[in-house]
């Protein structure tokens, strides 16, 4: 299906340690246009760290990255890594959005502020232009008659809703979340999970790391299993999740479905 | 008395303009001054840092007073010799600035680190992510300390009288000597009862107009 789609972001081995702590241990992805992909596993095994790798939220200490073939990290000959001038670096980041688990909305700007700020600040789109598009995606969310409302008005719910639309704004190629609806209350997850779900059938390019299987299973068109910083097995959500190949994987699918 | 009180309200009038114009020019230089050395503190490049460390140290570890004499008295055996004001004004743009970047460096400090991940991954550059992420939100939590420092600053004021600068104390003090009464200290004490009281509804209103998100 993505044989012939260009790689919207493709990581190649790529290490990080803190300290003594090596938190990723040569981890290579390629996401295909048009491509969802899920990630999943236990606590602490570097699923975050490779997302907020993968946006430059962290540097990385080995290997490469890129953005539509387009060099954000790569290994010079000695082995280290160098990365992309900070203009280009800024202008290839721009094309990754993310959502955080935690929303990170800007608390001092109303919702329609929140959205429109990056594109007239950085992308230079004219006010006129940022605000329509804006409340475009504001109505893909939901949440038009929330425009004017400050984000401490917002449940969580909302909140990750907006943070949705703001990423969004930038028009970037690929999203990245980071566990979207972990911070919410049960109740509250369906309407943000429901958001990625229209996503994923407009053929947004996205990866998701997520705690909800059953999600995973229903939306993503890969599924990546990670444990102790490395890719234990990936493929389809139905293989992944009905015959595991790997021990470790069917150990881990065995915990979380019986929680 | 009301006779009294009116015979000295010109020279306590006087002496109130210059009270005024000190506390006006130190507002006015030691906040940017101040935010500029707040930047410095938390700047990556340790010797900045640490210079402004030392700085803050200094101002903020020793009396205002003995810089205010230093600045005046002190000096002049650099081959530096100021007027009273122009003295007065430095020492306290000098010492107010060192109080306003340590209470800057908490406010930009005390933002949620998600704030900068937010901003960067949108693409905004530091300066922005400064001057429309950071800096607003901050403005509103250091307001209160603020405004505490800029009510000291009224009274702080009345130090410059020691180098012989004709502000309200001043006034007040010659004409209680002149006169041998104490009714000008009480009238003294209104004014900068006066003063502090619209300080403090300016902050109120600036406080409920920045926290118009919470
Ligand atoms: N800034 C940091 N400094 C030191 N260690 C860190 C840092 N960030 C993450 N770690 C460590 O790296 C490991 C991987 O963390 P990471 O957050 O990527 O895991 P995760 O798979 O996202 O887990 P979770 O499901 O709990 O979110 C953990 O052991 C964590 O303690
Ligand atoms: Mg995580």
């Amino acid at each position: 299906m993505y044989v012939d789609a260009m790689n919207v972001i493709e990581a190649k081995n790529i290490h990080k340690r803190y300290g003594s702590l090596e938190v990723l241990k040569g981890v290579s992805l390629a996401v295909k246009e048009g491509e969802a992909v899920a990630v999943i596993g236990p606590s602490g095994s570097g699923k975050s760290t490779l997302l907020r790798c993968l946006c430059n939220l962290e540097t990385i200490d080995m290997g490469s990255i890129y953005i539509e073939n387009e060099p954000i990290a790569y290994e010079t000959g000695d082995g280290s890594v160098r990365y992309a001038p900070d203009r280009q670096l800024r202008k290839l980041c721009r094309k990754t959005g993310m959502v955080f688990q935690s929303f990170n909305l800007f608390p001092h700007l109303t919702v329609l502020k929140n959205i429109t700020e990056a594109p007239i600040a950085v992308a230079k789109v004219g006010r006129k232009e940022a605000e329509e598009y804006a409340l475009q995606l504001l109505e893909k969310v939901g949440l038009t008659d929330k425009k004017d409302t400050y984000p401490s008005r917002l449940s969580g719910g909302q909140k990750q809703r907006v943070a949705i639309a703001r990423a969004l704004a930038m028009k970037p190629k690929i999203v990245l979340f980071d566990e979207p609806t972990s911070a919410l209350d049960p109740e509250l997850t369906g309407e943000v999970l429901n958001v990625i779900r229209d996503l994923a059938r407009e053929n947004m390019t996205m990866i998701i790391v997520t705690h909800e299987m059953g999600f995973a299973r229903e939306v993503a068109d890969r599924v990546i299993f990670m444990d102790e910083g490395e890719i234990v097995e990936e493929g389809k959500p139905s293989a992944i999740f009905t015959a595991p190949r790997m021990k470790r994987t069917e150990s881990f699918l065995g915990k979380v479905i019986c929680l | 008395m009301i006779e009294y009180i009116l015979s000295i309200l010109p020279s306590l009038l006087e002496g109130t303009l210059v009270t005024l114009e000190i506390f006006v020019i130190t507002i006015v230089c030691s906040l940017p001054l101040g935010l500029l050395l707040a930047f410095c503190r938390i700047s990556r490049y340790k010797p900045l840092s640490n210079a402004v460390g030392v700085y803050i140290w200094l101002l903020r570890g020793t009396p205002l007073l003995l810089q205010l004499f230093f600045v005046y008295y002190g000096l002049p055996n650099f081959g530096i010799t100021l007027e009273r004001m122009p003295a007065a004004c430095i020492a306290f743009v000098l010492n107010y600035a060192a109080y306003f970047a340590e209470i800057f460096r908490g406010g930009i400090q005390s933002i949620d680190k998600g704030q900068y991940e937010g901003a960067k991954v949108l693409g905004f550059t530091y300066l922005q992510t400064m001057l429309r992420i950071i800096l607003p939100q901050s403005a509103r939590r250091v307001l209160a300390p603020v405004s505490n420092e800029a009510i000291t600053l009224v009274k702080d004021t009345a130090l410059v009288y020691a180098i012989g600068v004709g502000e309200l104390l001043r006034a007040t003090k010659i004409a209680v000597s002149r006169d041998a009464v104490t009714t000008p200290f009480l009238a003294a004490a209104v004014f900068y009862l006066v003063m502090t009281l619209a300080l403090t509804r300016l902050f109120e209103h600036l406080e409920e107009r920045f926290g118009a998100y919470e």
